[in-house]
């Protein structure tokens, strides 16, 4: 089942880039991430005056024995990241006017990114949600794990409606006490500012917070050759309308939403990046990967 | 304005099927499931208009090709009226030159009439002098002055056709046409009823013809006239040959007349008959005193009384010949074939034929000089020296009589004719007893008199493949029983059975006597020898592919009445005047035709006034809607290829033009276009 996933070519196309964590999280695991291995990192960071409370182990003896003062030595502690990847399984993202839905779509990207941090030796789990939370893999680097996550990811199919509030309060109380990065793959058929009011929290608790924006070409750029009558998918209504409308006054909406979602992203310190189904999904993992080591 | 096939027009209804393509169409929506609904709105009335003011162009277009192509289906035409000749007319001088213009002088009257014609003749209003008669001819050049006028007048000469107005309507029609005047056609005749056409329509004058019956025919309606003479064409015995006359009076009292039957000019018969008022009457005369050859004959009726002479004799021509010599050649052990076809010959018509009948294994250079026709019975494989001298005498014109037996059955190809035989048919106990004649050519002149051949049984039949030549008769089964080939100038008879009254019993049949007189007048060529023709009438000079020889005919003066290209190459002549012809072909063989005017010219009965009267109508201004009252032409001009031109021109227009609406809107102003390609999303 995970070579579904796993494809070579993804993975040979990424396999030269590093999964850094900008954040620094708590852990019971240290590390470097540029090592294979588990371990402490002895790479100094800083000085600081001792204070009750520190750890004896830290303090520097040889400073300590030339001035008499105690200074604690601060090491750049290099940890695992902690992943979590949010998918939006509700009905929009089932659409697909060529053979990739977007939830096939989410479902490859999610893959990649677990495996990459498998690879890492990150800790990484999944939650499904739509107006629920449908399925949820906690986020850990135990072996076995990532097999759960796939697995969970698999199994994501569209169904109900979308609800962000719902489930990112769930998602608030989980992941407050750990930072890490969230990744968060949706088509974002919300209003843009209850979206990034209801994510912007998880940014508050120190995660690095991923938007994936997934459309289709037919919702970027919709063409009719005559009078339509289009089905919401989640909400089975029906609307009559024109291809003139769908070639100027969609395009207009759709790209001002884009426009005013990566906007208030930025501006609430997510990173955001939107996606057509049509494009390569190893050119947009290495473009956010990138974009990621940038930011380091 | 208006429409030559203005039925087309109903195909105007069509013009509904781009309007539903473009309005109604428009209403029908394809539902399509989409991802949401959050950036869409209802915009059904809006797109509706716009699309039918964006399609409006699209739509004129495919309109516009469709009814210029119904348009010029429907031929519209528009009138136009353009001055005829200028205002100037011409003057047509019609003179009747047929054979009862003869009488009284009313030749020389109609042309006195028509010199005084002459004096409205000028350059700029010329006129024309047209002789006819069953045809009609300009006289001379078309005079602008007149002293070519008058000089084309005298040019008429009588004639011995007959008359016949429709010729004369079509070559005016013709001349108004090619001079493109309106014409003032005096026609100077004698009126004959005769000379109308069946059709009335056929009396068409041209538009803006003003017409003028001048009558010049002199009183004196009763008319004697010979109106048939029935040779019997070739006399084998002197003392039986019968020539019967028919004496005829038009308009005439009871009258007794005197008859006589000249020959070579000499008065041989004379018979006194009585001809009922207004009746006919025949004679018959018995016994022809003449030599061998060609002889030139004449009824003459004596003492007629009426003012028409020209009719009152009748030529005819007669040959006095030997019996034809039938050469037949049949094999040795056969001896009852002779026999039969001597009884039948005898009893048809005695003494015409004689049969020198011999064997074909003792001839090996036959004497075909004096033979009219040979009949080979059944020749099996002839010796190449017969066979050779036998085509070559049919290719040169003979005629042959093949009759196929058990000899012949047992070849491959029939003797001379070269006809491919597939296989003996014999009747037996264990198949058919018989074999009956299906179906025949009954007008063919050799079965024409052969009824009730169909009871005839032949018990072996030749079966041959027809190949080039003509099936005349045919079994049940499809079997060639009778066959006719062209063979070079001659004929080739075959009967794919003997007549030795054991291969069939034909000899035996009531239908062998005329099938064997019939067929040796065919093969000796005698139905040609009827001597006697009409003027006008054409008499036959060779068949359409037979290009072999020329023909000379020397009409009543002794000069060639051909050109070199008709002698080498026309198939008929029409005698233009009454007289003796002498006919020689190519083939050696002379024969003499007496020709005599038609007599329907001998009825003077005249046209009445209200014919005349309508005649004249013909011609008036807007009676065939071409001419309007002060003489001014109405000429149609139809714009239908202007309108095929512009189908073409919308039909090329309307795929870029479609192409620009219903793809351009696949472009997108925002940036590159997106191609989607769905299934689901294309409508």
């Amino acid at each position: 089942m995970e070579q579904r996933f796993l494809d070579p070519r993804v993975l040979a196309s990424i396999s030269n880039l590093e999964l850094v964590a900008k954040t620094v999280v708590d852990g019971f695991v240290a590390g470097l991430h540029r090592s294979p291995h588990f371990g402490f990192s002895q790479e100094f960071a800083e000085y600081r005056m001792y204070s009750e409370g520190d750890d004896l182990r830290f303090v520097d003896w040889n400073v300590f024995a030339r001035t008499e003062r105690a200074y604690i030595k601060r090491f750049k502690g290099e940890t695992n990241s902690r992943l979590t990847i949010l998918i939006d399984a509700s009905a929009s993202m089932g659409y697909g006017s060529e053979e990739v839905k977007k939830i096939d779509y989410a479902r490859f990207l999610a893959a990649s990114i677990a495996y990459m941090a498998n690879q890492q030796r990150d800790a990484a789990g999944v939650i499904v949600f739509d107006d629920e939370v449908r399925e949820y893999v906690t986020a850990s680097s135990r072996q076995g794990n990532f097999h759960r996550t796939l697995f969970a990811i698999n199994r994501a199919e569209p169904a109900a409606r979308t609800d962000f509030a719902k489930p990112f309060f769930h998602f608030q109380s989980t992941l407050r006490n750990r930072r890490g990065l969230v990744v968060v793959l949706s088509d974002f058929y919300e209003d843009p500012e209850l979206i990034i009011k209801t994510i912007e929290p998880l940014r508050y608790r120190g995660n690095d917070v991923v938007l994936f924006h997934l459309l289709d070409p037919q919702e970027l750029r919709p063409k009719f050759d005559g009078p339509v009558l289009l089905i919401d998918s989640e909400t089975e209504s029906e609307l009559e309308t024109s291809p003139e409308y769908a070639a100027q006054e969609y395009r207009a909406k759709i790209d001002s939403h884009v426009s005013a979602l990566e906007t208030k992203a930025r501006a609430a310190g997510l990173s955001y990046h939107m996606h057509a189904t049509n494009t390569p999904l190893d050119a947009a993992l290495r473009e956010f990967l990138l974009v990621r080591q940038g930011r380091m | 304005m208006g429409f030559l096939a203005p039925w087309f027009l109903g195909a105007v209804a069509l013009a509904g099927v781009p309007v539903w393509l473009h309005l109604l169409r428009q209403h029908k929506t394809t539902p399509i499931r989409f991802a949401s609904l959050m950036f869409f709105e209802r915009r059904m009335t809006t797109s509706t208009r716009q699309r039918k003011l964006r399609y409006y162009a699209l739509l004129a277009l495919r309109l516009l090709a469709l009814l210029f192509l119904i348009l010029a289906f429907a031929r519209p035409y528009f009138e136009r009226k353009v001055a005829a000749g200028g205002g100037k007319r011409m003057t047509v001088a019609a003179i009747d030159n047929s054979f009862s213009m003869r009488r009284g002088g009313a030749l020389d009257a109609a042309k006195q009439q028509a010199l005084a014609l002459a004096t409205r003749i000028s350059a700029s209003e010329p006129g024309i002098v047209v002789a006819f008669g069953s045809g009609a001819h300009e006289s001379g050049q078309r005079a602008e002055d007149a002293a070519t006028f008058r000089s084309n007048v005298s040019a008429v000469m009588a004639g011995d056709e007959r008359t016949a107005y429709a010729e004369l309507a079509r070559t005016l029609r013709g001349l108004s046409e090619a001079h493109r005047m309106p014409l003032d056609v005096h026609v100077f005749t004698d009126s004959q009823k005769s000379g109308m056409p069946a059709r009335f329509a056929d009396l068409q004058l041209p538009s803006d013809a003003k017409l003028e019956v001048h009558d010049t025919a002199p009183a004196g309606l009763p008319n004697f006239a010979v109106e048939a003479v029935t040779p019997p064409g070739r006399i084998f015995d002197t003392a039986k040959a019968r020539v019967r006359a028919t004496i005829t009076g038009f308009h005439t009292m009871k009258a007794v007349k005197n008859v006589e039957m000249l020959v070579d000019g000499k008065v041989q018969k004379s018979k006194t008959i009585e001809i009922p008022p207004s009746g006919r009457a025949s004679v018959e005369f018995t016994g022809i005193d003449s030599g061998y050859g060609f002889h030139r004959g004449e009824i003459r009726l004596e003492g007629s009384g009426d003012a028409f002479s020209n009719d009152d004799r009748m030529l005819f021509s007669i040959e006095r010949s030997d019996p034809r010599r039938i050469l037949m050649l049949h094999p040795a052990r056969d001896g009852r074939s002779p026999i039969y076809v001597k009884a039948a010959l005898d009893a048809a018509v005695p003494n015409a034929y004689q049969v020198d009948a011999a064997a074909i294994e003792s001839t090996s250079t036959p004497n075909l000089q004096n033979a009219s026709f040979v009949i080979l019975a059944d020749p099996g494989n002839l010796n190449q020296g017969l066979e050779g001298a036998l085509k070559d005498y049919v290719m040169r014109g003979g005629a042959l009589l093949i009759t196929a037996g058990s000899l012949t059955g047992a070849t491959s190809k029939l003797a001379v004719s070269g006809l491919t035989i597939q296989e003996s048919r014999l009747s037996s106990r264990n198949r058919e007893l018989f074999q009956t004649i299906a179906s025949r050519e009954p007008l063919h002149p050799v079965l024409e008199r052969t009824a009730g051949i169909e009871s005839a049984k032949f018990y072996q039949l030749i079966a041959m493949e027809p190949g080039p030549a003509k099936v005349l008769a045919k079994t049940a089964d499809a079997t060639p029983s009778c066959l006719e080939q062209r063979l070079g100038e001659g004929r080739v008879l075959v009967i794919a059975s003997p007549l030795d009254n054991l291969g069939n019993n034909l000899p035996l049949h009531p239908a062998f006597i005329p099938l064997m007189e019939r067929s040796a007048q065919y093969l000796s060529r005698q139905e040609e020898a009827t001597g006697v023709a009409s003027v006008g009438q054409g008499i036959e000079l060779r068949a359409a592919n037979d290009r072999a020889g020329a023909v000379e005919v020397l009409d009543p003066r002794g000069e060639r009445a051909l050109s070199f290209e008709q002698a080498a190459k026309a198939t008929s002549f029409a005698p233009g005047a009454e007289g003796f012809y002498e006919i020689r072909r190519g083939s050696g063989r002379t024969t003499l035709v007496a020709v005599n005017a038609d007599r329907r010219e001998s009825d003077f009965a005249r046209m009445d006034a209200d014919t005349i009267h309508l005649w004249k109508a013909t011609g008036e201004p807007g009676a065939d809607g071409q001419t309007t009252a002060n003489g001014e032409r109405v000429e149609r001009r139809s714009p239908w290829w202007w309108l095929l031109l512009g189908v073409l021109l919308f039909t090329l227009a309307e795929p870029v033009l479609a192409s620009k609406y219903l793809f351009g809107q696949g472009s997108s102003e925002f940036g590159e276009p997106v191609e989607v390609g769905s299934k689901e999303a294309t409508v």
